[in-house]
């Protein structure tokens, strides 16, 4: 079955279609072997911009997806889950980072910049031609904790954990918890005792 | 031991007793100083002031001359001398661009295969053992305050040796030679330098709280490992005495002297006599 | 502390280090080695007649070597648990088989010369590193300071040993050379902190809050005192806080913009030179005590915990987090999170809010009865696989395991190891598929044949 790609190009406000011309852009990947559907929004992020992802792929009947737009780090897992809510295998996705790794560093080339996030476009195109359905596998919660170190954060770390009904163990090499605090006196700013 | 030796401007003014028992106690030691053929003045205080270039250039010719010598080793006992001749050859052997921008000033090509060492450092690495052996008249009981200055031991990346808070090389040689080596404060504080010429108003005071270090820790002496504080600490007491009141009368020494002392060098070949403060003491109970 | 110690779901086991973590996300196993305490804590009550007749002294770590402890002991009176241990390398008993005052004179036979260490083993769902920081050795570095030479130049953590009502002093100040109450206290900030040259880069965070503590300290207990502050910036960015030093400044601390270049003794005295950057002049400054701000360092042996549990470290030693902004208790390692100081120097207000923080992560985790993995993870295609185990070095996660598989080969069955991806541990980094020489080894999601492809176009 013939593959049928969304392309989706992110105008992040300014921050990418201040520099490059997105439509321009668009116009040129969309020609790409398996590119069923190509458009631009000026945040794609947003709830419209993922409505509008949602809507084409079951317009179009598209099988698999590209956001060109910032770093995979900020919204490869937003998008993951907009193409699940339209029925797709998360993992039929990729994504091109046009702001950090163009626009925002090539801002005094428009003309260059614009034909770097086309090749970038390009290569996602490339790869999301060729991903498979992924699926998470399960493993089991052991429901304790260990913490190790006794000084204040330890302990911290320790009753909040406890008080949420979980076990735990508490681990100090010293013969005695509370680590540097116990040896303040007062503490800042309020003065009250440490130990 | 070699050295390709640079005597500096002070060498037969001010630092003549400096001179004279660097080369009594280097016969001593069988350390070889030869001297370096046409050398010329290292440049000191007035031509970084200058051009950052001269400043390198100067010295530089000297350096070019010694590693012509094939010999590999600089000393020279002046710190200021040290100093100049450690950072040009620093920059020198680091910086292509200036290594030849400096050989085409110099006329003279200085290829940067020297290690240049203040006497301090040369005196201090040999081994303990070879200096005992040469102590004939331990100075024993003498309290000695070791005065290293601001230029002999820093700034550590160009000296790179012994420790630039609280310097021990000199201590250690006067540990050696039989003496009580004082921990005290004031070991790198400034002696005030040119200003002893220039503005002896602050030198004054400069050389006073020195001074008032080593006395309020019991120094009988000092030693300095550099003419210009020699002359500040040593011909300048009467003038702190003369400005602040004070009765300064402290014997200061340069390290080479003491250790000649120590080795049975007649005070008159060490240059004991030629000194402002009261000399005559020391050189009655260990001369 | 007691809080900690007397929660019922909390089990705490002090004297203790972690030596093995295996495992992953969700099923670590972990080591735990019990020191010998050579006291028997089920019938110790912690009367403390064992401490008060032990008759070797010898310095307090706890009190920073300002004051002496016994061999049998307890750090301080409201330590938890309240029952001592026995130094073995320091005890009279241990040293020349004679003594043995404790032992005799414990109505409880609490104690046990023969205990041993002991090995526990624990299965947890997740980690939560909190091992804290150290001093920064500032006799190491600071010659201008006096190597540590000065027994009157002491580290704002001894300070606090002093005024501490139950420290050894009872809460008076002294000078540590003769006991004597100083009139005169330096303060002087940064001591490590913001210095490239001799320490670290970084700024410490807490000192300039908690050296206005002990000015204002000072100034409130010793009457006619001074206290001198030498200061680069005042950084009190926290709620209350700036007020806070403003109020030590209009007590009478006089802060000093600059910093101190020189620290000698004259007489009983010490003598502090520095420089007032905001008069531009020298300042000398005669003083009876000087207390440094050290900076915050990694605990000692962090390092070697940071191996155990396949955590990164910064460039300064502290456990790198995840993400500075996004994920700042968590860290690359999943069900690894961090609490405190051992992160990077932060006070006490914002290490509670941490741990708590922290805390909330492995509750979050906890409360799963099964986790999702993350799929972009390697995996071996077994018959390519030459069974070279080249991958299970280079995996920083220790997620590859060898196998053995049974192949049928000309009918027979033929028995083969193969590498086998543990898929709790593996975090999909990649270093596998490098350096297998047969590509058996594929990531999904960056398989060869996706990236090549990805080549390809861009190369076209």
């Amino acid at each position: 079955m013939a593959k049928r790609i969304g392309l989706f190009v992110c105008w992040c406000g300014s921050n990418i279609g201040g520099v490059i011309d997105v439509p321009k852009v668009v116009e040129i990947t969309k020609n790409f072997p398996g590119v069923a559907y190509a458009t631009d929004y000026k945040y794609m992020c947003s709830e419209p911009g993922q409505d509008t992802i949602i809507k084409a792929i079951k317009e179009h009947n598209l099988d698999r997806v590209v956001v060109a737009s910032c770093t995979p780090r900020l919204h490869e897992p937003t998008f993951r889950k907009t193409i699940a809510k339209a029925g797709l295998n998360p993992y039929m996705f990729e994504m091109a980072n046009i702001r950090e790794q163009c626009t925002w560093v090539h801002s005094d080339d428009k003309e260059g910049a614009t034909q770097k996030a086309i090749a970038l476009i390009k290569r996602a195109l490339a790869k999301v031609s060729r991903v498979e359905p992924l699926f998470e596998s399960y493993i089991p919660v052991t429901k304790k904790a260990l913490v190790i170190g006794g000084g204040i954060a330890g302990m911290q770390v320790a009753i909040d954990i406890a008080d949420a009904g979980h076990q735990v163990i508490l681990v100090e090499r010293e013969p005695t918890i509370g680590g540097k605090m116990a040896m303040l006196d007062k503490t800042f700013p309020t003065l009250d005792c440490s130990a | 031991m070699r050295y390709a030796y640079f005597p500096g401007c002070s060498y037969h003014g001010t630092g003549k007793e400096y001179e004279a028992s660097t080369h009594a106690v280097a016969r001593k030691l069988g350390m070889e100083l030869v001297t370096i053929p046409d050398w010329s003045c290292c440049g000191a205080t007035a031509s970084h002031g200058k051009s950052h270039l001269l400043n390198i250039a100067l010295p530089a010719r000297s350096l070019a001359i010694a590693e012509g010598m094939g010999i590999g080793e600089v000393t020279t006992g002046c710190a200021a001398c040290y100093q100049q001749l450690a950072h040009a050859n620093k920059r020198m052997t680091e910086n292509e661009e200036i290594r030849n921008k400096v050989n085409k000033i110099t006329g003279k090509e200085y290829k940067g295969t020297l290690k240049v060492k203040s006497l301090v450092e040369a005196i201090g690495i040999v081994d303990p053992e070879d200096i005992k052996a040469q102590i004939v008249k331990p100075l024993t009981g003498l309290k000695v305050a070791a005065y290293y200055g601001c230029l002999l031991v820093r700034p550590p990346e160009i000296t790179g040796f012994d420790d630039p808070e609280n310097p021990m090389f000199m201590d250690n040689m006067m540990k050696l030679a039989g003496a009580e080596a004082l921990d005290w404060a004031h070991k790198t504080e400034c002696c005030g330098a040119s200003l002893g010429v220039s503005n002896l108003d602050i030198a004054v005071r400069l050389i006073n709280k020195i001074l008032q270090a080593a006395i309020e820790k019991g120094a009988d002496c000092m030693v300095v490992a550099c003419p210009f504080c020699h002359l500040n600490l040593d011909y300048h007491q009467k003038s702190v005495n003369k400005q602040l009141g004070t009765n300064y009368d402290i014997p200061v020494f340069y390290f080479t002297e003491l250790l000649g002392l120590a080795m049975g060098i007649s005070p008159d070949e060490l240059g004991l006599k030629t000194h402002f403060t009261e000399t005559q003491k020391i050189m009655n109970q260990f001369g | 502390m007691v809080a900690a110690a007397q929660h019922p779901n909390i089990q705490l086991m002090t004297y203790s280090e972690v030596t093995e973590v295996n495992g992953y996300i969700g099923n670590f196993e972990v080591t735990i080695r019990q020191k010998p305490r050579y006291v028997d804590h089920k019938l110790c009550t912690g009367c403390g007649t064992c401490t008060e007749k032990c008759p070797t002294k010898v310095p307090s770590e706890y009190d920073l070597g300002i004051g002496n402890r016994k061999c049998i002991y307890i750090n301080f009176p409201q330590a938890v648990p309240n029952k001592p241990v026995i130094d073995a390398e320091n005890c009279r008993y241990f040293k020349t088989g004679k003594c043995g005052v404790c032992k005799k004179i414990c109505p409880t036979g609490a104690v046990d010369f023969e205990q041993k260490e002991e090995f526990i083993t624990e299965k947890v769902g997740a980690i939560v590193m909190a091992t804290g920081f150290d001093l920064f050795n500032w006799e190491d570095a600071y010659g201008e300071y006096g190597y540590g030479r000065f027994k009157n130049v002491i580290t704002g953590l001894h300070f606090e040993r002093m005024s501490n009502a139950s420290g050894l002093t009872g809460g008076k100040i002294i000078r540590p050379s003769d006991g004597k109450e100083p009139k005169s206290v330096v303060f002087i900030k940064c001591v490590g902190s913001r210095d490239e040259a001799k320490g670290k880069e970084y700024c410490s965070r807490a000192c300039c809050m908690y050296t206005a503590k002990h000015a204002h300290q000072v100034i409130d207990k010793i009457e006619g005192s001074s206290a001198y502050v030498f200061y680069m910036d005042v950084r009190t960015p926290g709620k209350a806080y700036d007020e806070f030093y403003r109020r030590t400044v209009e007590e009478g601390a006089q802060y000093i913009r600059g910093r101190v270049s020189k620290i000698y003794e004259s007489g009983d005295k010490l003598i502090v030179m520095g420089t007032d950057t905001l008069l531009g002049r020298p300042v000398t400054v005669e003083a009876d005590l000087v207390v440094l701000a050290t900076a915050m360092v990694p605990s000692e042996g962090s390092d070697k915990i940071a191996q155990l549990v396949s955590c990164p470290t910064d460039k300064d030693g502290f456990f790198a987090e995840a993400h500075p902004k996004l994920r700042p208790v968590e860290t690359m390692t999943g069900g690894l999170f961090l609490a405190g100081a051992c992160q990077g120097p932060r006070d006490i207000p914002d290490t509670v809010s941490q741990a708590s923080g922290a805390a909330v992560k492995v509750v979050a985790l906890l409360n799963n009865d099964q986790l999702a993995t993350d799929p972009m993870i390697s995996q071996i295609d077994e018959k390519m696989c030459s069974g070279c185990l080249v991958c299970k070095g280079v995996c920083p996660y220790k997620a590859i395991s060898e196998k053995t598989i049974t192949e049928r080969i000309g009918g027979k069955p033929v028995e083969r190891v193969v590498a086998s991806v543990n898929t709790g541990l593996c975090q999909g980094c990649g270093n596998c598929t490098v350096a297998c020489r047969a590509g058996a080894a594929n990531l999904k999601g960056f398989t060869n044949q996706q990236v090549l492809a990805e080549v390809d176009t861009l190369c076209r």
